[in-house]
């Protein structure tokens, strides 16, 4: 597949420079929960071609990805729009033939990507949502009413103070948690 | 621990989807599983993964945590929250140190994960508890004269490795479910193909090209209906069923229903029991088709 000439990070971005590349990066994630055999990826194409998204996407490519993550590319993977494209389905860590968990590395990229503040608003949305409720989104008043009048018994607690005390100390919480009017960078 | 299970309903659900949750109750209460009711429960940390998997890992040891003072096992109607769980307490139960490391933060609550109870999302609880036998045995009026499509969705089959339930490549169990009502569940281009619904907010383009592409393809056979285990899958079908007929220039006019919305069908209850008013694709003429292949001799 052409996937080097219609993949946006190739196409509209600068030459890559010597100096941009992190020639650490892949041992960084190799020592990360998830992305450990990063390097075991051999470049198939296996991911890319069932991956479901990249069907219908003209941007999203976990090959490339995970290519530029082994090159050292690691500000352009973590500034990467179409890294947040994923649907999570798993098709492709399911079918890699070197074990590569390849949604767990995408995973990954968007953890670090998250912890610089660069993070679609919709996920942002639902922490805030969790840290006020306990539940991802916020639901609302009159559903939790309506709830008796079809014959449902009460939704359990989320305990939002609760779920606040044992996330002391998660970066990104932190980061979320910041008081507002501060705007969060990277959006 | 029999058949009694503590329920965990997760965001989804309660959120948008009470149909799936009444009908589930309905059928489940017929088919002697009791259902506990937890005072605490939160997210099952799933959604949050993708930008913090350590608020992921807390979360979802938290609601494990207190299922097991409960001394009872979960029944999930999500299958994200099923999936979620079981990975959870499989990864902290192979890794002493990241065990600790949450529970260091548990601590703070007073809570622990011991790692002392099983997840089960509804279609395992049906096929494993219940069994298929005794389903058939339930059914008093048989859907003989339906053709309908399956979709199980993603999380209920991948990663292979921590759901490890059914093929994720060919899954038979909801086709067998769906066999159990008399209806007959037809075979089509990409049946396990993703809904898209996790891509929506990012990019709704992706999402509704994905959910296009299913429904072309329960057309392409005739089903006169597509059934569903999950509640995102639903609401990316059911909800935008009529925006992708409008976007597209589409016409598909498939009712979307819960697997219990059928079940319950099958066993007699009336479509109001059933929550069928809480659909937006309109299931009338699916129900009439129905009831005249009821009163065939």
């Amino acid at each position: 597949m052409t996937e080097a000439a219609t993949t946006p990070q190739n196409k509209d971005q600068p030459p890559i420079k010597a100096s941009e590349l992190d020639p650490k990066f892949k041992y960084e994630l190799q020592k990360m929960h998830g992305s450990e055999k990063i390097l075991k990826c051999f470049q198939c194409g296996t991911c890319t071609s069932d991956c479901p998204v990249a069907r219908f996407s003209d941007s999203y490519r976990p090959r490339t990805l995970i290519h530029m993550a082994q090159l050292g590319l690691k500000d352009r993977v973590l500034n990467s729009e179409t890294l947040w494209l994923c649907a999570a389905c798993f098709t492709c860590t399911d079918r890699c033939p070197q074990d590569v968990e390849v949604a767990a590395v995408i995973r990954v990229f968007r953890n670090l990507a998250a912890e610089k503040g660069c993070v679609p608003q919709v996920f942002k949305d639902q922490a805030q949502s969790l840290l006020e409720s306990g539940y991802a989104y916020k639901i609302p008043e009159l559903r939790i009413k309506k709830r008796e009048s079809q014959g449902l018994p009460p939704l359990p607690k989320g305990c939002p103070e609760k779920v606040c005390k044992t996330l002391k100390g998660v970066k990104f919480i932190e980061k979320i948690q910041k008081p507002a009017g501060e705007k969060l960078s990277g959006q | 621990m029999g058949n009694k299970y503590l329920i965990f309903l997760g965001c989804a659900i309660p959120y948008r989807v009470s149909g799936y949750e009444i009908s589930s109750r309905k059928v489940l209460a017929k088919l002697g599983v009791e259902l506990v009711e937890m005072p605490e429960f939160n997210c099952c940390g799933l959604p949050l993964d993708p930008v913090s998997h350590e608020t992921m890992l807390i979360l979802a040891a938290k609601n494990l945590a207190l299922a097991e003072q409960q001394g009872l096992n979960i029944l999930t109607l999500c299958p994200g929250c099923a999936g979620t769980l079981k990975k959870v307490n499989k990864i902290l139960k192979g890794d002493k140190a990241l065990k600790e490391q949450i529970n260091n933060h548990l601590k703070e609550v007073g809570l622990e994960f011991k790692g002392t109870i099983e997840t089960k999302h509804l279609l395992q609880l049906l096929k494993e508890d219940v069994g298929i036998e005794k389903i058939k045995a339930s059914v008093v009026k048989p859907l003989t004269n339906l053709k309908v499509a399956e979709h199980n969705g993603c999380h209920i089959l991948r990663p292979k490795e921590y759901i490890d339930f059914d093929d994720p490549e060919d899954p038979q169990t909801l086709k067998a479910l769906i066999e159990a009502t008399g209806a007959t569940c037809l075979d089509y281009i990409d049946e396990t193909e993703c809904c898209g619904a996790p891509s929506v907010g990012v990019s709704d383009k992706v999402a509704l090209a994905l959910a296009r592409d299913k429904l072309n393809h329960v057309k392409q056979v005739e089903a006169q209906a597509l059934i569903t285990i999950c509640p995102f899958c639903h609401i990316m079908y059911d909800t935008n069923e009529l925006r992708i007929e409008k976007l597209f220039n589409e016409t598909y006019g498939i009712p979307i229903l819960h697997y219990p919305q059928l079940l319950g069908l099958a066993m007699g209850m009336t479509p109001e029991e059933l929550a069928f008013n809480e659909l937006r694709v309109n299931a009338s003429n699916l129900l009439k088709q129905i009831n005249q292949g009821a009163n065939k001799p």
